[in-house]
């Protein structure tokens, strides 16, 4: 924006901007610098449980409290393997999760995108109506799927299958299952976009120039459909890394997720500045890549023109 | 390897395609044959099927009956990759990912052609369409003019046996559109292929084609030279889509060694026409507006034969190279009338001069009301 069209914006487009801003210091900005400040606290036993830092705007008490800081609850995230594991585990979860739901959600979205315009909105509805029920009661009814005398092992005993029930329920199956369900929205929707905005014209053109229909998928349709993919993508994978819930209802005793190691720490050990500290890394773990991302895709978008 | 016989052949032939889309017949029980090598047009509205019939030939839609025969081999059930036929689409549809040459070379890799051979052939097709060195470039990249030119090298570097071109020059502006044109005459010519070009402009369809078929609703109202669309249109509907043309409703009066004596509303006209109708028969005067002789009403020429019809001009526009005059006859008729501005006195008129509309028995023809 050149300085003659900012100077021009008027006051309301200014309101209008200031909306999104707002909302983002709001709820997003003020509670990180809490969490940001009790992270460079030391745990204490009371209430709150840590040493006081930063609540007044006197002078004298900034620049004492500023001596006060500590990076104590940074170095335990080091030094504990447990935050270490929790992390690895959280990502690798994440990771399977959002490539089971790109294979489950791409051909879903392709299916739609195809079918006839006036039955894609009714299509992509049925979908997605199932989340209009709360996420609490549909990862229940899991449970009521996968666990030993649930509907799966029934149903494989019953034609006899399998002799024994399988153990899926309580284990890291039961939570990739859990995420894969509950976020194919997320996978799905930017999918079906980034398909149904492709000029059909495209693929015609491929199969016209003699390419099979798994040749213009692979060369065109899927090549064109990237930013869905990575949408998609980023939607599932930054939310299921911090995901608590359904690893606590679907996971087992062994399932080491991040979140509930967070839960763990703030209101079993009550070591709050512990639990932020772990909190900002995995922010930062999260937010790098995004970054670079963004990064990479501005440059693209400057080599283009 | 083919036969000097075979080149006779037909290079595509439609039996009795019908396509139906809903309750609507966008292709309607038709049959068409396009000879090895020429430049033919489907001309006609939108709406009138030709697109239709385009992608039906290319396959990209399926006839609900009738069958389609490319090179003499029956391809209607044939899927659009497996066709010897390229298309060169409306909106172009190069790939946004792919550079220029990538788009061009598409169709070679498809094939299976060397590397080193699709190489020599995307150059060699840039050539052609005059963007050498611009290979690199994406598509987003480009103008109008030179996205045009790759999509037309893409789909003519596997060397097709047809070339079907959907508006080709439709998202040009006018006088990219001319230049064009050309290029695409020149090109047809280099590589002998058969174009099949869709166009609603009848302009473009006549500078560019051998022969055009003009299309009504799912159907061929008529086939045949630029020259012959023009000068003998089968019917009304024809006449009045390609080029202006004055309509003059009337019954004929008599039949008389190959001239017809019509009476209309305006007064008698004799046109010359090697049908003989029976008197009573409701037919239309077609008559070209340059075909129109305009003179003074009380200095109007006495030769013989020739039809004469008086009137008042209502409306004159002066266009550079020719003046418009529309000129009110007696029973609600009116012509219109364009004068060759070179010839002395052919923007003279002005609204209000009576005036005499002149024009030879053999400048009209007949057509079915």
């Amino acid at each position: 924006m050149t300085k003659a069209a900012r100077a021009r914006m008027s006051l309301a487009a200014r309101l209008v901007l200031a909306l999104p801003y707002g909302w983002l210091i709001l709820f997003f900005l003020a509670p990180f610098a809490l969490v940001l400040k009790v992270s460079l606290s030391s745990s204490e036993l009371g209430q709150p449980p840590y040493a006081p830092i930063f609540n007044s705007f006197d002078l004298a008490d900034i620049r004492d409290k500023l001596g006060a800081l500590s990076l104590d609850a940074y170095a335990g995230l080091v030094g504990d393997s447990l935050y270490l594991q929790s992390y690895v585990n959280s990502v690798l979860i994440a990771a399977a999760a959002t490539m089971i739901a790109l294979l489950v959600a791409y051909p879903l979205a392709l299916a739609i995108a195809r079918s006839e315009p006036n039955r894609r909105p009714l299509l992509l509805l049925l979908a997605i109506a199932p989340f209009w029920t709360s996420a609490l009661v549909r990862v229940y009814a899991w449970i009521m799927i996968l666990k030993d005398e649930g509907l799966i092992n029934h149903a494989l005993m019953g034609i006899g299958l399998i002799a024994e029930p399988l153990h899926i329920f309580a284990t890291n199956w039961a939570v990739l299952i859990g995420i894969v369900y509950s976020y194919l929205p997320f996978m799905l929707l930017p999918l079906y976009a980034a398909i149904e905005n492709q000029d059909r014209a495209l693929a015609e053109a491929a199969a016209d120039l003699g390419a099979s229909p798994t040749g213009v998928f692979w060369r065109i349709t899927f090549p064109l459909s990237l930013p869905g993919v990575l949408a998609g993508a980023l939607m599932v994978f930054i939310p299921a890394v911090g995901e608590f819930v359904i690893p606590d209802l679907l996971g087992g005793s062994d399932t080491l997720m991040i979140g509930a190691t967070l839960w763990n720490d703030f209101f079993a050990n009550r070591d709050w500045p512990a639990a932020s500290a772990a909190a900002v890394a995995l922010l930062a773990l999260l937010v790098g890549p995004l970054v670079l991302y963004e990064r990479l895709q501005i440059k693209a978008g400057e080599e283009q023109r | 390897m083919s036969a000097p016989s075979e080149s006779a052949a037909p290079v595509v032939r439609l039996e009795g395609v019908t396509k139906r889309h809903g309750r609507l017949t966008a292709v309607d029980n038709l049959s068409l044959s396009l000879r090895r090598g020429e430049f033919f047009a489907l001309l006609g509205p939108s709406g009138c099927g030709k697109t239709s019939l385009l992608r039906l030939i290319g396959g990209f839609e399926a006839p609900d009956s009738g069958r389609i025969f490319i090179d003499g081999v029956d391809v209607t059930e044939t899927p659009p990759h497996r066709r010897p036929v390229n298309m060169m689409f409306q909106t172009y549809a190069l790939f946004p990912h792919l550079n220029v040459a990538c788009n061009i070379g598409f169709g070679l890799v498809q094939e299976g052609m060397p590397k080193a051979k699709i190489k020599t052939r995307v150059e060699e097709m840039l050539r052609f369409v005059q963007l050498e060195g611009l290979g690199e470039r994406r598509p987003d990249q480009l103008s109008g003019g030179q996205k045009q030119r790759v999509a037309l090298a893409r789909a003519l570097a596997k060397r097709p046996k047809l070339l079907l071109l959907d508006e080709p020059l439709a998202a040009l502006d006018r006088r990219l559109r001319e230049e064009t044109q050309f290029e695409l005459m020149r090109l047809q010519k280099t590589f002998g292929v058969t174009f099949l070009v869709v166009t609603h402009d009848q302009r473009e369809a006549m500078a560019m084609a051998g022969r055009i078929a003009v299309m009504r609703e799912g159907r061929i109202e008529q086939i045949g030279t630029p020259e012959q669309i023009y000068e003998t249109p089968s019917s009304r509907y024809v006449a009045r889509f390609v080029g202006e043309i004055n309509l003059l409703d009337g019954k004929v009066a008599t039949t008389t060694g190959g001239r017809v004596s019509v009476a209309t509303a305006a007064g008698a006209v004799e046109i010359a026409c090697a049908a003989a109708y029976a008197p009573g028969w409701p037919v239309a005067v077609a008559l070209r507006p340059e075909r129109i002789l305009v003179c003074p009403s009380e200095a109007a020429p006495d030769a013989p034969g020739l039809n004469l019809l008086h009137g008042v001009i209502e409306e004159k526009a002066y266009l550079g190279e020719v003046t418009l005059y529309r000129i009110g006859l007696s029973g609600g008729l009116a012509l219109r009338a364009a004068r060759q501005n070179h010839e002395p006195g052919a923007s003279a008129f002005e609204p209000g001069d009576k005036v005499a509309a002149g024009f030879t028995p053999d400048a009209a023809i007949i057509l079915p009301s």
